[in-house]
């Protein structure tokens, strides 16, 4: 692995991208049921660099870290060996990769395909907003506290 | 200009500072308002942007996160609570949720009524004409009724209820506790050349449609179409004072960062309950060796910030609780008043306020392990979006003297002016208090038929919205700050109209009784002009 060689001006190299790839197929996995893609088909390269530049080096010795416990094999493993490398690894450091599942959880619920699939549009909410989501509400709910009459104590 | 006098200097462009300068602007005197920050661009809110969630870390509520030029640092390491404001035209409302609950006739009568802390030397009946008044400049969205309030008319229609409110009305009725759709600062309707509120969600960043009444937008224009001057970009250093002991004017810096001096005759103090005992203790002088307006030791002291406590409801059922102004929705006043058999005296206010929107929910879920990553993520986000609802518990502080805003030995603002030091500790009162409004969080949420509740531990850390009581109301010189109509007891010419006039703190969000507050003392000032100083 040549170290910190940039693909398109990435601190990555070309292995360690891949294993961010599959990686984020584990944070968040693809669910053929609710018809949602996996984290790693959703754009989380260049906002990791550009949003997240404190986070890189410890990513990458988790990388290194992920990779030893695999004898360098982590990406060719088949996937239930891989996830049960990671469940292995986060029983010794529970948070493990959190910081990048932070990122791929703050990008995936950016996706357009999610967002559709959770009711919402891929937009801005103003100017359109959402005026049609909000029941205005049954107001007969408030007979009993009517009824009930005034409850403030009177100080003069 | 060294000889330019005004007539009317105020500091500070916030909720308080804009309601007394639209109020004097009528006088025709010749007013002056500075202010630190500069005026907000609503273009640049994050509502604007898809990737608003994201966008919204921008405008932390923090001024020790934000670290604008226009911030000051706050050491709050030795408080559990943070201090939260912003500071720009419109001060800290540029992120408050606008839920918008007055204080209660009992709030101003506190020693009478209990025997704890100090009556107000005003009443609620003093400031109804002055709410009202509020009500109607900055446009209050509400149901008339309220049962735990004296009669009073929101000009607005209220915010909908949705089905969460729905849901959290009919657990409260199960438990026969008084509810209420919430008075709130966001208008419903078009008023006064604003368009109503669209459910843009995130009110805490910064309303781009401009429905959230924020002082820059509901008072500043019209006072400033009024003749009200208003210099952004200037921080007061210190209030000077002559040898009888009245305020001449401000020594600030302007946005170069140069020094200069104001003259004035009269000078209004809005800063905030932290901004305000900070820029009097900053304004030393031969007569005033403690800080200006300190004879009676009482600048900083008395700090007041409503603990805060928080429950998580989760139902089985979508409930469009991410849609919405997220901080105003009902409330619950069933424990407002005081009951001694509860184990504490006076109350607090439930906030049913909205659920997370898609990636704070995700990432939440995360750091608290609800919701962690791997095969079952799916499975647990759809648990938890769109079926959450929270209750917050505002719970009312007492006055002690030890909780206090001093001047921090070291930090200091960007322009080398010391920074405020929080000394706050909770009372075993607010402990009991907190305790039993989480335990009845609990029992609203088990009788709305949540499947799943969580008490979050208390008091909130980044909760220190509500900033009061370090300049305090009174009759008494040795025992107060300034007078029933906010006059320095010390210096017969300077005004407090903010928050740190506060005798007591009240179990609700006290915004609209700033607001009203500032307003009664504008009144005041105009009724006496006469006789001003005497
Ligand atoms: C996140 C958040 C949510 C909130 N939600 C609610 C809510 O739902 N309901 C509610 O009632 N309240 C809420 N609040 C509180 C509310 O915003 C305040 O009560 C209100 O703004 C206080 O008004 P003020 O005029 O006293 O001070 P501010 O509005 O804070 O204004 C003070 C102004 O003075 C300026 N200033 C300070 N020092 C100087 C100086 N030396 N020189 C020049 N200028 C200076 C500051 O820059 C600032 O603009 C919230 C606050 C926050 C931060």
């Amino acid at each position: 692995m040549s170290e910190n060689i940039t693909v398109n001006n990435q601190p990555f190299d070309e292995a360690e991208l891949s294993m961010l790839n599959v990686l984020a197929g584990h944070i968040i996995p693809e669910d053929s049921e609710r018809n949602l893609p996996s984290g790693s088909s959703v754009a989380f390269l260049d906002s990791l660099i550009e949003n997240a530049p404190h986070t890189l080096s410890q990513l990458k010795d988790e990388l290194i870290r992920i990779e030893q416990s695999t004898n360098g094999s982590f990406v060719n493993l088949p996937r239930s060996e891989q996830v049960q490398a990671l469940t292995n690894l986060r029983i010794e450091q529970p948070d493990l990769l959190n910081r990048f599942a932070i990122h791929i959880y703050s990008c995936y619920y950016q996706d357009p395909r999610v967002l559709a699939h959770l009711g919402m549009e891929a937009r801005a909410p103003f100017p359109k907003g959402y005026t049609d989501k909000i029941l205005r509400g049954d107001l007969s709910l408030l007979d009993p506290v009517r009824n009930r009459g005034p409850i403030w104590r009177p100080a003069e | 200009m060294p000889d330019d006098v005004v007539d009317v200097l105020i500091i500070g462009a916030g909720a308080s500072g804009a309601a007394v300068a639209w109020s004097l602007a009528e006088t025709k005197m010749r007013i002056v308002c500075m202010e630190q920050g500069d005026w907000m661009d609503p273009a640049q809110y994050p509502s604007n942007h898809a990737d608003w969630e994201v966008r919204r870390s921008d405008m932390h509520p923090s001024p020790n996160h934000r670290s604008r030029t226009a911030d000051y640092p706050v050491n709050d390491d030795n408080s559990p609570i943070a201090i939260l404001n912003y500071n720009a035209v419109g001060g800290s409302t540029i992120l408050y949720s606008a839920h918008f609950p007055r204080f209660h006739p009992s709030d101003f009568a506190v020693r009478s009524l209990d025997g704890v802390a100090d009556d107000w030397p005003i009443s609620y009946h003093d400031l109804e004409p002055f709410f009202a008044m509020n009500d109607h400049n900055i446009g209050v969205s509400g149901l008339a009724g309220d049962t735990a309030l004296p009669p009073h008319d929101p000009p607005l229609k209220h915010l909908p209820l949705g089905l969460m409110g729905e849901k959290m009305g009919k657990g409260f009725n199960q438990l026969g506790w008084h509810w209420w759709p919430s008075d709130t600062a966001i208008i419903t309707e078009p008023w006064n050349g604003r368009g109503e509120c669209l459910n843009l969600g995130p009110c805490n960043a910064g309303c781009a449609q401009g429905a959230k009444s924020s002082a820059d937008i509901a008072y500043w224009p019209d006072a400033q179409r009024a003749g009200v001057e208003l210099r952004t970009n200037c921080r007061i250093r210190e209030i000077t004072v002559d040898s009888n002991d009245m305020a001449t004017g401000v020594i600030y810096y302007d946005a170069d960062g140069n020094e200069q001096h104001q003259r004035a005759e009269v000078v209004i103090v809005a800063c905030n309950g932290v901004g305000t005992p900070r820029l009097l203790l900053n304004s030393k002088s031969s007569a005033f060796p403690d800080g200006l307006a300190n004879r009676s030791g009482l600048v900083g002291k008395n700090l007041m910030l409503h603990p805060w406590g928080a429950v998580e409801g989760t139902f089985d059922e979508p409930l469009a609780s991410h849609f919405g102004p997220q901080g105003s929705c009902l409330l619950s006043q069933e424990f407002y008043e005081t009951d001694e058999s509860r184990g504490f005296v006076r109350g607090y206010n439930m906030q049913i306020t909205r659920g997370n929107p898609p990636i704070s929910t995700a990432i939440g879920g995360l750091t608290s392990g609800r919701i962690p990553w791997g095969k079952d993520h799916h499975n647990l986000f759809e648990k938890y979006f769109d079926r959450s609802v929270y209750l917050g518990i505002c719970a009312e502080d007492l006055p002690e003297e030890h909780n206090e805003v001093v001047l921090d030995d070291e930090q200091k603002d960007s322009n080398g002016i010391p920074a405020p030091k929080i000394n706050y500790t909770l009372s075993e009162n607010s402990r009991r208090m907190l305790e039993h409004g989480l335990n009845s969080g609990v029992q609203a949420f088990e009788a709305a038929g949540a499947i799943e509740i969580n008490k979050a531990p208390y008091p909130l850390r980044y909760a220190g919205w509500h900033l009061l009581g370090t300049a305090r109301m009174g009759n008494d010189p040795e025992r107060s700050v300034v007078n029933e109509w906010g006059r320095s007891h010390d210096v017969k010419n300077m005004f407090i109209v903010d928050g740190s006039v506060f005798v007591t703190s009240g179990g609700v969000n006290p915004t609209t009784t700033i607001q009203a507050v500032a307003l009664y003392i504008a009144d005041s000032i105009k009724r006496n002009l006469a006789n001003l100083f005497d």
